[in-house]
């Protein structure tokens, strides 16, 4: 009996060993091409490792020094819109919890409806609004219509709801008014929430592509996505550049595999709690 | 007076989200509906009612037809061999227990990394003369594909890298799904002789079913808005074979400028996603029996 347990099991891990691998696959693919000569990556029958690693597709790939700032962009924007989000989702959510206002209900059911709306549906009227306002490729334009999320109301809606309402009416009897227990008391008892959404939405910034591709139009407003997409376009119709193509890539993608492996414990947590969401 | 000084608070306090939400979410969508019944083209500055010319023609276009179908092909394709391959993923990491969070992160990262970036590089897999797929294809004996180049093989294509990036992401809701199954629950029923298959099909799938639901729904409605992989894949083609609902929504509104017509589309998406919603949150509610 316990023999047999052991070979299933042994099973098991070998079928998720070969599942993750596959997964991974693209990702090993991706640096080894990165480190590829030409030749390499055109040989057929493909090789999996290049006989020298080739670094300098890296310096091909930021000599100029348009993918740092790509990434630059992608990285600052994605920051400020994070930050904005946290601090107005978190007053939003705490007037929802903790105060009582006329039209709350109407309010909630205004943004529930909002909320299942696709994004698709106000591309070309925020389109109109931003360029009826002159921010058309600006980034302060792409910022100040992306620095809103439903789903981050909701999400600190949950954790503030959990939070026992014997803490908040200490502090109130002891003078506070909402401004001092939202950010004094609720926020350092939420910190794990807001770490969670705070990777969320920068991972969610860091990784749009199809809103700022319509606003920002000059390159040197472009964001990381952006920013390859048009070099991928220019260099990889005749595959002449895929060695520098899959540097730019690693270089894209890396930090985000770093981030998610030192972050994995709050996303994972933030993903499953969805259920934040519905209710 | 103190109800005053809420009222105050509650409007201070909602402001800095509802002022973005208000002129970039809730106005827009409802110029959307409004602007699916002219002919704006995005520049000029008259604009005509048409009435339901834009939707009627979408209807007798053929070509929407084809959008239509390709969407449903997309949205099915993509859900069920996420949820399945999720489903299947978590009961193995399940049943192994001990140091599965290696395979965990190896098989969540997808979903965290940028869909262009990745495309970027499935598209040199997919290379039919070069890549390694094709190269593949060869060593175990299946045929060669044209893979992205072919609007027969196309489709299957961007499914796979979407499959790919989104399985993670079904496995994670199903691990802690599964985790919730009463563990004395499937005890009991294999002592009294319940094989693993019938424990699986009549203990654990219903018990996991709220979450198969929730799943199911949410791919969908995800697929709807899947926008990244084609363009940098297939740009829709080859001819039109992977263009979605988005996709032409896209391509009206911001390649062709027919606005209206454009924005007629957005409301066909809306209605979809919405009643995607209700129907979820309907049966959600009937069948959540654990919490």
């Amino acid at each position: 009996m316990r023999r047999k347990k052991g070979i299933r099991s042994l099973l098991v891990h070998f079928g998720l060993a070969f599942i993750s691998f596959l997964l991974a696959f693209p990702f090993l693919w991706m640096f080894t091409n990165s480190v590829k000569t030409k030749a390499e990556i055109w040989a057929v029958p493909p090789k999996l490792l290049p006989a020298v690693a080739q670094w300098n597709n890296y310096a091909d790939a930021l000599a100029d020094g348009t993918f740092l700032m790509y990434m630059w962009n992608s990285a600052y924007t994605a920051v400020i819109i994070t930050v904005i989000m946290l601090f107005n989702s978190a007053m939003f959510a705490y007037a929802l919890t903790n105060i009582h206002f006329r039209g709350k209900t109407i309010l909630l059911s205004l943004i529930m409806v909002t909320y299942i709306m696709p994004a698709t549906t106000t591309y070309v009227p925020s389109y109109v609004i931003l360029s009826k306002m002159g921010l058309m490729n600006t980034h302060l334009g792409y910022m100040i219509s992306s620095c809103a999320s439903i789903f981050n109301i909701f999400f600190l809606r949950t954790t503030f709801s959990q939070i026992t309402p014997g803490i908040v009416e200490a502090a109130r009897i002891d003078g506070a008014g909402h401004w001092k227990i939202l950010w004094w008391v609720l926020a350092p008892m939420s910190r794990s929430a807001f770490v969670t959404l705070g990777l969320l939405s920068f991972l969610g910034c860091y990784n749009s592509y199809l809103w700022p591709s319509l606003l920002l139009r000059r390159k040197e407003k472009y964001l990381v996505s952006m920013g390859l997409q048009a070099f991928f376009t220019a260099e990889g119709a005749y595959g002449l550049k895929w060695g520098t193509i899959m540097a730019a890539c690693c270089v894209i993608v890396f930090p985000l595999l770093l981030l998610f492996l030192f972050g994995q414990r709050w996303i994972l947590n933030g993903i499953t709690s969805d259920s934040a969401v519905k209710e | 007076m103190q109800n005053k000084k809420e009222n105050l608070a509650g409007l201070l306090f909602i402001l800095p989200a509802i002022i973005p939400l208000l002129v970039f979410w809730i106005l827009p969508v409802v110029f959307s509906g409004a602007l699916s019944f002219t002919d704006w083209d995005m520049m000029s500055e008259k604009i005509r009612f048409m009435g339901l010319k834009n939707y009627t023609g979408l209807l007798r276009d053929a070509n929407f037809g084809k959008v239509l179908k390709n969407t449903l092909v997309f949205a099915v394709g993509s859900t069920v061999p996420t949820i399945v391959l999720g489903m299947m993923t978590a009961l193995a990491m399940n049943g192994a227990r001990k140091g599965t969070g290696i395979y965990r992160t190896v098989i969540f990262a997808p979903y965290i990394t940028p869909m262009v970036a990745i495309s970027v590089v499935w598209s040199w897999i997919f290379e039919p003369r070069v890549g390694i797929l094709n190269f593949i294809m060869r060593l175990v004996g299946l045929p060669e594909s044209q893979w992205l180049q072919s609007s027969r093989s196309a489709m299957v294509s961007v499914l796979i890298v979407t499959v790919w990036k989104s399985l993670g992401w079904t496995m994670i809701f199903y691990m802690e799904a599964i985790r919730k199954v009463p563990q004395n629950l499937l005890e009991s029923a294999a002592i009294d002789g319940a094989g693993g298959f019938w424990r699986f099909t009549k203990i654990t799938l219903p018990m996991i079913s709220p979450t198969t639901f929730f799943l199911v729904i949410m791919s969908t409605i995800s697929s709807l808005q899947a926008y990244d992989q084609i363009q940098v894949l297939t740009q829709g083609g080859p001819a039109g074979a992977t263009r979605t609902l988005l996709y032409y929504y896209y391509q009206e509104a911001f390649q062709n400028f027919n606005t209206g017509k454009a924005s007629a589309v957005a409301v066909i998406l809306v209605i979809i996603t919405v009643i995607l919603s209700l129907v979820e949150t309907r049966i959600s509610r009937k069948t959540v029996f654990y919490h």
